[in-house]
């Protein structure tokens, strides 16, 4: 016995020094408890079914039935990230699109915020975080060959908003990329990670003359790229749209219709038990008690 | 050798397509040929209009007095039609104008070169480089025009070269690799290697800058790799009979790919004896690693551009050489010595976009959500004005053409 104290001494001593000294990386341990929050829309048809509560979800963690401690509609103020893909294959919506980013500013709430990202030789932030009713400047053109649609993805997806604010990212884009760092291979494992909810509007077939030609792109692409973006939404909660569906492919329809829907989307917030920490968590939500609906929500979060 | 092709220019009119050879007596045969031409080519009244307020000879004299601006601001106006009108103009009247005090010929046949090259940018920048695709050769023509006026100065000089830099730069923003090589393959005893970039090495034997042009064109996108031409799996599902010879999409596939390999060989010898260049080894250094990077051979390309990397003086060669060390390092599995190299490459250019990127992505995709926001954050805050190198990367000698075009512009007027 003696011996194991002495022992024990000694490593606890030997602990102090190199802390003191700095010698060793400390260990990194996960404490505290984790709140997970998820973004759950839920319809019948077209209709969003409202008035539910915890008792109506069935919430699952790694297969383990969680206990769901709140469920709201949120009236949390909404940081917005526009994406207009600008690039060549999209440019002839390009004045139609200026028109309707005016439009979406002007239909944010008292405290959300907007942003718009847009793609040159690089990804562009023609407008930087203003608040809802901010008169926006834009002046961005069209540049054909190289788009950017991962990379812009990728850093919309990329905000943390505080911690009383959620995150929608809309992306207008045709998902053909050219040019990305970012693979989509990556965008999609990225995305299954991001706190985002990421809405594509199918641009596919609006190109038009581009006054800017000179540029081209890497030869590194997919001929599946596509579809991994439309799942590279489906992964955050949101999903792909036609844009046949926003009657004649308006922006603005199709962004009032994806706010409308985030909006009245219901937060599901549960702390994990009975599953052990690190790693994926996929999530499944259901609705037991009604018939007949569509879910959508994150498809997990890695711990 | 002279800057046509073998056999001469062919020159395609859109509406009415007409063939023109212009023979190796020069430039006034084909002011002559194109005088006949324009008799019989049918202009629209509107073009002629805009072709008349900018007058050829007035702009060539503005252009040689230095006033560059005023030669070139109605140039930006112009229609594709009265563009395609106003070439015309300026290979019949340039040459004339070339001519008119014969003792000022040299210096006046130098400002229509460097005339035609900078229009010939502003109208690439347009997308008219080449205007309607095979019927209209635009661009390339004029430059090939002004390539065989700037020749009939006599012996090649300093300001030929620097002007077949600006020319070499805009034909790899535009992207036309067969106007500066042709085939785009590798040398054998059948075929003839001609092209643009051949009419610079004619005039400058072994320049290692033109040489690197050239290996840059022959390593163009999908020459050396069929990476995006690659058939689905599932294309190849039909089985060849045994005994039977089918020239089908398999035959054709391997005799491509067996071309792609030569080629890539090719230039992968072409590259590595740059490498020890003075002007340009740190360059084609980088060029061998994406050739490397391209072909998949992502040991390679690590190996290459790690090296070049800790050669390299410039910070956009650093930078581009340490992107593509930790994207081949990232394609091998080592995510350590991925996020090393864009931290070196960031090190170089500060808060560039694509090593952020690069990094942001390797870093979220290993748990350090934290970080990756940050640096993201800071550099959509500090973007960069000037390009992205990487960006520009793919473009050859593109990003040089502004700082090209000043050095013509004073020997235009000293």
């Amino acid at each position: 016995m003696k011996r194991h104290a002495a022992l024990a001494l000694a490593c606890a001593a030997a602990i102090v020094w190199s802390a003191a000294h700095g010698q060793a990386q400390p260990p990194v341990f996960k404490t505290g408890a984790l709140t997970v929050s998820v973004n759950a829309a839920v319809k019948r048809g077209n209709r969003v079914i409202a008035n539910l509560t915890a008792k109506d979800f069935r919430l699952t963690d790694n297969g383990v039935e969680q206990k769901i401690e709140a469920v709201s509609i949120e009236s949390v103020p909404v940081d917005v990230s526009l994406f207009l893909d600008t690039s060549g294959s999209t440019a002839g919506k390009l004045d139609d699109m200026k028109r309707d980013v005016q439009g979406i500013v002007k239909m944010l709430r008292p405290g959300d915020r907007f942003r718009l990202l847009t793609i040159g030789d690089s990804v562009d932030e023609p407008v930087h975080w203003v608040p809802a009713g901010t008169a926006v400047n834009l002046s961005f053109g069209a540049v054909g060959g190289i788009s950017l649609v991962h990379d812009a993805l990728v850093l919309a997806l990329m905000h943390r908003p505080e911690a009383d604010r959620r995150h929608l990212v809309v992306g207008m884009t045709d998902r053909r990329d050219c040019g990305s760092v970012v693979s989509s291979a990556q965008l999609r494992e990225l995305a299954a990670r991001s706190e985002a909810v990421l809405h594509l509007v199918d641009q596919s077939g609006s190109g038009g003359d581009v006054a800017y030609r000179i540029r081209t792109c890497s030869p590194r692409g997919r001929v599946d790229g596509p579809d991994i973006i439309a799942d590279a939404a489906a992964r955050t909660g949101g999903m792909l749209h036609d844009p046949s569906y926003f009657f004649g492919s308006s922006v603005l329809r199709a962004f009032r219709t994806i706010f409308e829907e985030f909006r009245q989307s219901y937060v599901l917030r549960y702390s994990p038990s009975g599953v052990a920490r690190g790693g994926w968590h996929a999530i499944v939500v259901q609705v037991p008690s009604t018939s007949g609906v569509t879910i959508r929500a994150r498809h997990g979060y890695f711990d | 050798m002279a800057c046509q092709q073998p056999g001469g220019i062919i020159h395609r009119l859109k509406r009415r397509p007409v063939f023109m050879r212009i023979s190796v007596a020069g430039p006034r045969a084909a002011a002559i040929g194109i005088l006949l031409l324009s008799t019989l080519t049918d202009f629209e009244p509107a073009a002629i209009a805009q072709v008349r307020r900018l007058e050829v000879a007035a702009a060539l004299d503005a252009y040689a007095q230095g006033r560059y601006d005023e030669a070139l601001a109605p140039v930006r106006y112009l229609s594709r039609d009265a563009s395609r009108d106003f070439r015309q103009q300026l290979v019949l009247r340039g040459v004339q104008w070339v001519d008119a005090p014969a003792a000022d010929r040299p210096r006046r046949v130098l400002a229509a070169a460097a005339f035609a090259l900078e229009f010939e940018r502003m109208r690439a920048e347009r997308g008219e480089w080449q205007a309607g695709g095979e019927q209209d050769c635009a661009g390339r023509c004029v430059i090939e025009w002004a390539c065989t006026l700037l020749q009939s100065r006599g012996a090649a000089d300093d300001a030929e070269h620097v002007w077949m830099l600006a020319s070499m730069a805009l034909a790899h923003g535009a992207r036309d690799w067969s106007f500066l090589q042709t085939p785009i393959a590798a040398p054998s005893d059948r075929t003839v290697q001609t092209g643009h970039v051949h009419h610079a090495l004619a005039r400058f034997p072994d320049d290692p800058r033109f040489r690197l042009a050239r290996a840059i064109a022959l390593a163009s996108r999908n020459a050396v790799t069929d990476e995006r031409d690659a058939p689905r799996a599932g294309d190849r599902a039909m089985p060849t009979p045994t005994g039977a010879i089918v020239i089908g999409p398999d035959f054709l596939n391997s005799m491509m790919q067996r071309n792609r390999t030569r080629l890539g060989d090719y230039v992968r010898q072409e590259l590595e004896s740059l490498t020890a260049d003075e002007s340009v080894g740190s360059e084609a250094r980088v060029r061998l690693g994406y050739l490397h990077w391209v072909r998949g051979d992502e040991h390679d390309a690590l190996v290459v551009e790690a090296a070049a990397a800790d050669a390299a003086k410039e910070p956009d060669v650093r930078y581009v050489a340490n992107f593509l060390a930790a994207q081949a390092a990232q394609a091998l599995g080592d995510l350590s010595a991925a996020e090393t190299r864009y931290r070196a490459a960031l090190s170089a250019r500060p808060y560039s976009q694509s090593a952020t990127l690069g990094l942001a992505a390797l870093l979220y995709l290993r748990g350090e959500a934290r970080e990756a926001y940050e640096i993201v954050a800071a550099a959509q805050s500090n973007l960069p004005r000037d390009d992205d190198p990487w960006r520009m990367f793919l473009y050859g000698d593109f990003p040089k053409l502004p700082a090209l075009v000043a050095e013509l512009r004073k020997r235009v007027t000293p």
